[in-house]
């Protein structure tokens, strides 16, 4: 961890100081936090170890206006009751799921999670993802509660498998589980017979992985939770990009026999290839992008190549990425732009060795089919469900998602997460479609205020949206806190509403952090083999709100 | 009428009836009919018959309304403009830019008009000079001038946060009406919009040019035979609809200030939908320019009934707009062949 963080103040150019107690004691942390704030720094990154008592220190700093993130330890902001930008750790549901997921490929038929601590919130969420994903899969689990005694868990197991001689597929929650789990497979002559997949490492686990008894132990990845903590720190003070998710997960990292035993090198030479649908020589877009690129680029010493066509031509950025991996670099990061169009060359940087990791484009390697490391872009679904909580919180009664682009997959996915965002909240939404005409919206959005006059809720989907909406305000007499406004995407007028407190939100995909992160994620892997933990890594949504949207306007273009 | 009634003088009588002939061999009949009874009908959802609800008919109806006109002028003419989306979009990015660099909007109108005008004129020199539809010639330049439009605007999006005093002349809210009533917001465009279609009614039913205009729609021969200038009839009408659909766009960009590629997309068959329902013919020589501003407006006034039902589904407005045009041409066929 510390390693972790040195490297990354050094490759970051920050002034780092870890502040931490002779030894386990919680007040003492509580009081360094003091301490820490007292220091003015312009972030701060903290193990939320105990939530109530570190909850007043922390909103101390917050008011203060430091950025405060969590790291390690921590449940994120909703649930600790803090608010704090991310906690930066593992996601305990996705690494039950993604392991699941993994299990039930590899082709079992029945799966059992074996719980050494049945009760305990963490370890409970990881039999939970487990179970989604072998439901999934169409497959039935179980959960098989264990004890700390290793003898009377090992008979535990042996009797559960003896009473379901059919269940083929296991997870164990680390080595206390997996401890008994080894036992009985000996004893029973299971060994290599049952899909094993385990949380965290042991040397006992690592010798299994080694002779393929079990195919996987889920790191949480420490290191990316030190180096990530800070470059989410600096992010947000020197570009105002903030975290996209209340959680921001480092694990599930899967070791698995191909990267056991991986020696780290920080300071390896690394070579990375970009390729994308566009460029900023001719879309003004990707110039935010390409600044990522570079800046992180220049930062963390790696030397990265953009490519991309003079016009948009997916063909001939297809055989871009066949360029790309003829010249052999030490990862590729590409707009998965077409699935179909892309897939081969793909395959073909994948069949050399070569990580791959998307960004901009693309739907993530499961729903893409191909097994690139991850999709680094905005997640429409969460954004439209964060936008809701947000509005909901401020206090409204009833919502409208107003659609400029009814049956657009992407807009769609925004509307659901805040109709299911404001369902939560038990109160009522609809969806607006509205078209490209914004006189014609103007009276339509007006109509349907006019029909439903107790709608104090709205989310507009980009400036085509909101555009109609603010005239419509207009006409109405609406005034700041009338309706409680949030939208997608930032245009001047939106900066100017969000400045003037009429709009609450803007949630930006944060275009800088997709070309910003695919490197920082690529050169961790090849220098540290730390592989992104989840399929879609999002960037977005990053809310610019009053706090930030003078430094978001100022760098607009550039990095925003 | 009872037999009961005395009855009026003869000179009255004859000065009546020819009225109402006069008025029911109009095209507008049958779309006035329409607008009426669906106004009727509607009047019973909660707060249809409202300032609000009604100026809110009125302003959604008004920019198709700028492009109706030129299109159906050209119907009437017997030719097609397709392209008017894109020059709409063009003609809010020449005003915008030039008011964005600090120039004087009034000037930025003129630009606009002038470049949509040469715009439209392309399309009718193409005409002329090839003799390929205008329905093809015009669906290639909706998709040249969507290309040009790429090149003009950078492919990025025009929009300004400031209000000039000139926005409010083009297409501001009138104030004082709102102030009177409330939930009145009707806006000066609607206002530029009605001397347009004055205008230019006044123009195919009075002047030369409009006698022409209707001649070379409906006898392309006889009219030729004549000695009317085809050719220049349309290059003008072409012009006039590049301008209509320009002048949309300006007005769009004062009110909304922005514009975008996508910026018109659509109105063609907005304009052609509205100018049918309004009882021009498709085939030409036969139409009114006051028919498709009531078409636009029973288009305008469906839409805002379907909201206001609080049926929302984005499927069903469409779905009505599709039956009510079918409807409308049938009733005006109807009406058509009884007179």
């Amino acid at each position: 961890m510390k390693s972790a963080m040195e490297q990354a103040a050094s490759d970051l150019n920050l002034n780092l100081t870890i502040l931490g107690p002779d030894k386990f004691d919680l007040q003492q942390v509580a009081e360094l936090i003091d301490q820490a704030v007292a220091a003015k720094p312009d972030g701060l990154a903290v193990t939320v170890t105990d939530p109530q008592l570190f909850k007043d220190k922390i909103q101390r700093a917050i008011d203060a206006g430091i950025p405060v993130v969590g790291f390690n330890a921590g449940n994120g902001p909703e649930k600790d009751g803090i608010p704090y930008l991310t906690y930066i750790g593992q996601d305990e549901y996705q690494g039950g799921y993604q392991a699941g997921k993994r299990l039930a490929a590899a082709g079992g038929k029945r799966g059992v999670c074996i719980n050494h601590q049945v009760g305990g919130t963490n370890l409970d969420a990881r039999c939970k993802g487990f179970a989604d994903a072998l439901k999934e899969a169409g497959l039935k689990s179980e959960v098989l509660g264990i004890t700390d005694d290793p003898a009377t868990s090992q008979t535990t197991i042996s009797d559960y498998f003896t009473a379901n001689p059919d269940v083929d597929i296991a997870l164990t929650l680390g080595p206390n589980g997996a401890n008994p789990f080894y036992a009985f497979l000996k004893e029973a002559g299971l060994e290599g017979k049952i899909k094993h997949g385990t949380f965290d490492t042991s040397p006992e686990i690592n010798a299994a992985i080694e002779a393929g008894i079990t195919l996987f132990g889920i790191d949480q990845q420490p290191y990316l939770q030190g180096y990530g903590s800070l470059a989410t720190l600096a992010l947000v003070a020197r570009y105002g990009i903030k975290p996209a998710l209340p959680v921001t997960a480092t694990g599930p990292g899967f070791i698995t026999k191909e990267n056991l035993g991986f020696t780290p090198n920080p300071t390896r030479p690394v070579k990375i290839i970009a390729v994308q649908h566009a460029l900023c020589a001719w879309d003004a877009f990707w110039c935010v992008v390409e600044k990522g690129i570079n800046t992180a680029a220049q930062q963390m010493k790696v030397n990265v190549q953009v490519l991309g066509p003079d016009k948009f031509d997916l063909q001939k950025v297809a055989q871009l990425i066949d360029q790309a991996v003829a010249a052999k670099p030490d990862a590729i990061m590409l707009t998965y732009t077409d699935p179909d169009l892309f897939k081969e060359p793909v395959q073909r940087a994948l069949d050399a060795g070569i990580p791959v990791l998307a960004y901009n484009a693309g739907s993530g390697p499961d729903k893409d089919g191909i097994a690139y490391l991850t999709y680094l872009g905005q997640d429409e679904y969460q954004g439209g469900y964060q936008a809701g909580k947000r509005l909901a919180a401020a206090g409204g009664k009833r919502g409208v998602c107003i659609n400029h682009q009814v049956g657009g997959t992407n807009l769609d996915a925004r509307c659901k997460g805040f109709a299911d965002a404001l369902k939560e909240a038990g109160l009522k939404s609809e969806v607006l479609g509205i078209t490209d005409d914004p006189a014609t919206s103007q009276t339509t959005i007006s109509d349907y205020f006019t029909a439903n006059p107790d709608v104090d809720i709205v989310l507009t989907l980009g400036p085509n949206g909101a555009n109609p909406f603010y005239a419509y305000a207009k006409e109405a007499g609406l005034k700041a806190g009338d309706v409680k406004h949030g939208t997608f995407d930032i245009s001047p007028e939106i900066v100017a509403k969000i400045k003037e407190g009429f709009t609450l939100f803007a949630i930006d995909q944060q275009p800088f952090l997709q070309g910003y992160g695919g490197v920082m994620m690529l050169q961790l892997k090849v220098r540290q083999g730390i592989s992104p933990a989840l399929p879609i890594t999002p960037t977005g949504p990053g809310f610019v709100d009053a706090s930030n949207v003078d430094l978001v306007s100022a760098l607009s273009g550039e990095y925003r | 009428m009872t037999g009961q009634t005395a009855p009026p003088p003869v000179a009255t009588s004859a000065w009546v009836s020819q009225l109402q002939r006069e008025f029911l061999r109009s095209p507008i009949v049958g779309p006035l009919a329409t607008l009426i009874i669906v106004f009727i009908l509607l009047s019973f959802v909660p707060n249809f018959l409202t300032l609000r609800s009604v100026s809110g008919i009125v302003n959604a109806a008004t920019l198709t309304g700028f492009i109706a006109v030129g299109v159906t002028l050209l119907m009437i003419a017997g030719e097609f403009d397709l392209s008017v989306g894109s020059i709409m979009a063009m003609g809010g990015y020449v005003f915008g830019f030039h008011v964005v660099a600090g120039g004087n909007p009034w000037t930025g109108l003129l630009l606009a008009l002038a470049v949509t005008g040469v715009m439209g004129l392309i399309n009718g020199v193409l005409l002329v000079r090839t003799g390929i539809p205008s329905f093809i010639v015009t669906l290639g330049t909706q998709f040249m001038y969507t290309g040009l439009l790429w090149l003009y605007s950078g492919s990025q999006m025009l929009q300004i946060t400031v209000d000039l005093p000139e926005f409010a002349i083009l297409n501001g809210r009138i104030d004082w009406l709102s102030e009177k009533f409330s939930g009145a917001n009707f806006r000066t465009a609607s206002l530029w919009l009605l001397l347009l279609v004055g205008v230019v009614h006044l123009v195919l039913v009075r002047t030369r040019f409009g006698n022409h205009v209707f001649a070379v729609g409906g006898h392309k021969d006889s009219a030729a035979a004549q000695g009317v200038p085809i050719n220049r009839v349309k290059l003008i009408c072409f012009v006039l609809s590049g301008m209509c659909a320009g002048l949309a766009g300006v007005l769009l960009f004062a009110q909304f200030k922005t514009v975008r590629i996508a910026t018109g997309a659509g109105q063609e068959l907005q304009a052609i939908a509205a100018a049918v329902v309004g009882g021009t013919l498709l085939s030409g020589g036969s139409g009114s320019i006051i028919g498709a501003l009531i078409g636009v407006l029973l288009i305008s006034t469906l839409r805002t009934g379907v909201v206001l039902t609080n049926v929302i589904d984005a499927d069903n407005f469409t779905a009505i707009v599709g039956v009510t045009i079918i409807g409308a041409a049938i009733l005006n066929n109807w009406v058509r062949n009884r007179t």
